[in-house]
């Protein structure tokens, strides 16, 4: 169990004279911070632009590995939108079930652009992800609900968005939407690369700024982070545009990419159910949690789901379950957690000092 | 002497049930005040009040001659009126952050320095820089959470129980510390306690009985009068109050 790690008799010996000798044997970092040969700031920007950089530099050769480009789009759709999800839920603790709403407000907010005002395809990108942050702005005064009811009305919400367009004559409610070819295949597919790597992007500022410090101060403990100067509801709002643009973004490319469909498909619940589970899988606060959730939850549903769809629902269940129960933290918190302990092992331990506060010899 | 807050006439409660009565409070800059009362009689409230946590059925709060009735609590955060709660640190975030955190709109040069002179203030607090501030002990926590607070270099510091579930030896050992930061960062103290040892580093003493203002003088005084005991146990007290909550001089 990864907790036994975590107790005092765990903890190393105090140190002695010989202790940076100990260190070299074991082969492990000298107290000075280096890891591979690099300074903490260096590491510190490795860890910041290789996910950014080498996640779409990889997933650019995947179609020589396995050559489905509408697959490997969905997919990087998905890993979008799972990005979505953990901005919101891993950041601000608000789970959207209604998120899908975002993802059908981008797509058509870009297809109407097309047909209508015969919009380029990138500035119909940027109109569905507007869009997206425009529904999200009328819908911000959910953000006053938390917990279930949140979940809730925001699923509320992407129903009543779902009906509105269904019906109405000038989103083509009843003769479905369809587009003329706005990018080839593999353009679609390099575009969709590249609205993921701004995603990652996004979540590496997120995690490494002070507004991202703010967010998990606020959602470990909102009335304490408001006493510490945080204004909690600006916070939860801009991560909620954030979030919101990002899943248009993912909708517009998605609508480009499949050029013909019915209000029910973007707007389909089980949009929202993946991106959540894809982002839970993976592990929420990291940035490549939810990249690994969504490709190996998303293969697997490509492998049996299509072959053995009798058994995909059961394999699925039991590894969400199996998941739920033993890593809670998703599949990330294996690598975030093994980090942890190594960085514990590492730091000296406290020796003498009292529990309270500074020595007497601070009086002045 | 400046007077640096002023508690008008304040009345207010939750709900429809009325907690403080027409209370007024004024603290000059720079003397530390001991705000008494047992368990229920409306410490807390007045100091949520005064942080913005809750609003006034009627009455003032000024700070600086100025009233900030109107201001949320993180304008009154920025505007030099810090707040130590019971709790006071965030769990899960490790001790830099949460003194990061507490730095909340300053410039980041300024967060850093800022940082800088906890770590030579409260030693303690750098070998556990990176641990979650949930992982500290009690004594600790209340370091780091007086270190937070301590972050923007408030005027005013206002604390809800800064003893609550610390060993006595500990209590001596955050009055000491109170001590020390009240010279060294010029900062004004109000403190809501029920253990009477904090009050030796009080100056002046506001004693709360059900939600009413009762002794409101300086400790000698406080100290001299047989009569304020009893309305610091609070009249309406059970008469098995724990040992801790009567005055040590008793």
């Amino acid at each position: 169990m990864p907790e036994d790690d975590a107790t005092p008799a765990d903890a190393p010996p105090p140190p002695t004279p010989h202790d940076a000798a100990g260190a070299d044997r074991t082969g492990r970092a000298a107290p000075s911070g280096r890891i591979w040969g690099l300074r903490a700031r260096e590491g510190r920007w490795v860890r910041r632009v290789v996910p950014v950089v080498a996640t779409p530099v990889l997933l650019f050769f995947a179609p020589h590995v396995y050559n489905n480009l509408a697959f490997l789009t969905t997919m990087v759709v998905y890993v979008v939108l799972a990005e979505g999800v953990n901005l919101l839920y891993g950041f601000t603790g608000y789970l959207p079930f209604g998120y899908v709403g975002f993802f059908g407000a981008g797509a058509y907010g870009a297809s109407l652009a097309v047909v209508d005002w015969h919009v380029t395809g990138l500035v119909a990108l940027v109109i569905g992800g507007l869009t997206a942050a425009i529904i999200g702005l009328v819908v911000s005064p959910l953000l006053r609900l938390s917990g279930a009811y949140f979940a809730l009305a925001t699923l509320a919400a992407s129903q009543v968005l779902y009906y509105v367009v269904a019906n109405e004559p000038w989103t083509y409610g009843e003769s479905g939407m369809s587009l003329p070819e706005v990018f080839g295949a593999t353009e679609t597919y390099v575009i969709a690369l590249v609205i993921m790597a701004l995603a990652l992007a996004v979540t590496v500022a997120v995690r490494d700024s002070r507004f991202g410090l703010s967010l998990r101060a606020i959602r470990s403990d909102p009335v304490s982070a408001a006493m510490a100067g945080i204004d909690v509801v600006r916070a939860r709002t801009a991560a909620w545009f954030i979030s919101a643009a990002l899943a248009g973004l993912a909708g517009a490319i998605w609508a480009i990419m499949t050029a013909a469909f019915y209000a029910e498909n973007p707007f389909d619940l089980t949009i929202s159910v993946y991106a959540i589970v894809f982002a839970l899988f993976g592990g929420v606060r990291t940035v490549l949690g939810p990249v690994i959730g969504t490709v190996v939850l998303y293969s697997l549903y490509q492998y049996i789901g299509i072959s053995n769809p009798q058994y995909f629902e059961l394999v699925y269940g039991l590894l969400i379950v199996g998941l739920a129960l033993f890593l809670p933290g998703g599949l990330g918190s294996l690598v975030t957690g093994s980090a942890a302990r190594w960085r514990r092992r590492r730091t000296r331990p406290v020796t003498g000092a009292l529990d309270g506060a500074a020595p007497g010899g601070g009086t002045p | 002497m400046t007077t640096l807050l002023e508690v008008r006439h304040a009345t207010t409660g939750y709900g429809t049930i009325q907690v403080l009565w027409d209370v007024n409070v004024t603290i000059p800059e720079g003397v530390t005040v001991g705000l008494l009362g047992a368990n229920g009689s409306g410490k807390s409230t007045l100091l949520r009040a005064v942080m913005g946590l809750l609003p006034l059925w009627s009455g003032e709060v000024l700070f600086d001659g100025e009233t900030i009735n109107h201001w949320d609590p993180s304008r009154r955060v920025r505007s030099s009126i810090a707040y130590m709660s019971e709790k006071g640190v965030i769990a899960a975030l490790s001790v830099e952050d949460n003194l990061r955190v507490g730095g909340t709109g300053l410039a980041a040069r300024e967060v850093k320095a800022a940082i800088a002179r906890t770590w030579d203030d409260f030693p303690i607090l750098r070998e556990r820089r990176r641990s979650p501030a949930g992982s500290l002990s009690g004594g600790q926590r209340k370091t780091l959470a007086l270190a937070k607070a301590l972050i923007r270099q408030p005027r005013l510091l206002v604390m809800d129980e800064p003893s609550a579930g610390l060993s006595p030896i500990l209590v001596h050992e955050m009055v000491e510390t109170l001590r020390r930061v009240r010279d060294q960062y010029f900062v004004t103290l109000l403190l809501a306690e029920q253990n009477s040892t904090v009050l030796d580093v009080a100056q002046q003493i506001v004693v709360l009985a059900g939600g009413r203002k009762g002794f409101d003088g300086p400790l000698d005084e406080f100290r001299s009068r047989t009569d304020v005991a009893a309305q610091f146990f609070g009249l309406s007290a059970p008469p098995d109050v724990p040992s801790n909550e009567r005055p040590a001089n008793d």
